[in-house]
């Protein structure tokens, strides 16, 4: 069965391409939290995270035949679409600083009013301003924070997604956590 | 890692855990529907292409069914048109002149003598009434 655990993402692929619905079901379930989690820290909207979600999905079902497992993994070749997809997205959006002020974004506010998240986290607000600032990243930097800080991917793999060698992983890492605290220091300077 | 990087590493972490961790079911709906989709469309064209083949290949061979190949021309009975030799008024004759009265002999061409030496050539096959021939002057 193509669910089945011992089915690796390169035999899953494979069965896609033969056309294979539950071998795509498996693939798409394994695969779909962390990508539309990809997008959407990109994005900061989870309607633009949907649909980079399905985009991407719809982009493997296509050309699960090019997948060259020499070249990376599944989730590699996966983030390398999804990024693509949200700077198309991103391009065709209004720009996100103008989402961060919406005060009508549905997302913002239901984060705000989720009463329980901001009572287990003793942090929110602090947390709420690290969102908008990663946010508020260029999108170099952004990206390469949500790969290696949000998704923990080591820096050889977050080099494959990027295509660029990993010293440079390292400094715009090095020179996107500079830029967040800085503007964590500036929000708390406001705020105080 | 200083104690401020340690500080905004926490910070992303529970960003992370705070946020939604799932696309929606709509999502995988939508997807489903679309490799439906797709995959019915592939069968429609590979259907498609398989007909057409064989229907290309059933032209190919009704057309050689139909088409006579040529043959080997054998004069088994022809009806040919002989000048007349000796008359001064022009009356077509007809001679009827049957397989076994042709003649497959080489017969050396008049005058061919005086033609200059040919060092590349093209065998022709031509035909010809027997009669004409002779009016040529081919010693048949």
């Amino acid at each position: 069965m193509p669910d089945s655990p011992s089915h690796s993402d390169d035999d899953l692929l494979r069965l896609i391409s033969a056309g294979n619905e539950k071998a795509f079901l498996a693939f798409y379930r394994k695969h779909q939290a962390a990508i539309f989690r990809f997008a959407l820290h990109m994005s900061g909207k989870p309607e633009v995270a949907e649909e980079v979600t399905q985009d991407v999905f719809v982009v493997v079902m296509g050309a699960a035949k090019q997948f060259d497992p020499a070249r990376g993994t599944a989730s590699g070749y996966l983030y390398g679409i999804a990024r693509n997809v949200v700077r198309r997205c991103l391009e065709r959006e209004r720009p996100y600083l103008a989402v961060l002020d919406d005060p009508d974004n549905e997302y913002l506010a239901r984060l705000a009013d989720d009463r329980d998240i901001a009572i287990e986290l003793a942090q929110s607000e602090r947390v709420e301003s690290l969102r908008k600032a990663v946010l508020a990243l260029p999108p170099a930097y952004r990206e390469v924070v949500v790969l290696c800080d949000l998704h923990e991917l080591d820096y050889a793999d977050a080099a494959v997604v990027l295509g660029c060698a990993i010293g440079t992983i390292r400094s715009r890492l090095h020179r996107a956590r500079a830029l967040l605290m800085e503007k964590m220091r500036a929000a708390e300077r406001c705020t105080a | 890692m200083t104690e401020n990087e340690l500080e905004l590493l926490d910070g992303l972490r529970a960003l992370a855990a705070v946020e939604p961790h799932a696309a929606s079911p709509a999502v995988e709906q939508k997807l489903l529907a679309t490799f439906r989709a797709r995959q019915a469309r592939r069968k429609r064209v590979i259907w498609g292409s398989a007909v057409g083949t064989l229907a290309a290949a059933a032209a190919v061979v009704a057309l050689l069914v139909r088409v006579p190949i040529p043959k080997q021309p054998k004069i088994r009975e022809a009806i040919v048109q002989s000048a007349p030799a000796d008359s001064a008024a022009p009356q077509a004759r007809f001679a009827v002149v049957r397989a076994d009265d042709v003649n497959y002999s080489f017969y050396q061409l008049p005058d061919a003598a005086d033609l200059p030496p040919v060092e590349t050539a093209m065998v022709v096959r031509v035909e010809m009434p027997a009669l004409s021939l002779q009016q040529m002057g081919v010693p048949i």
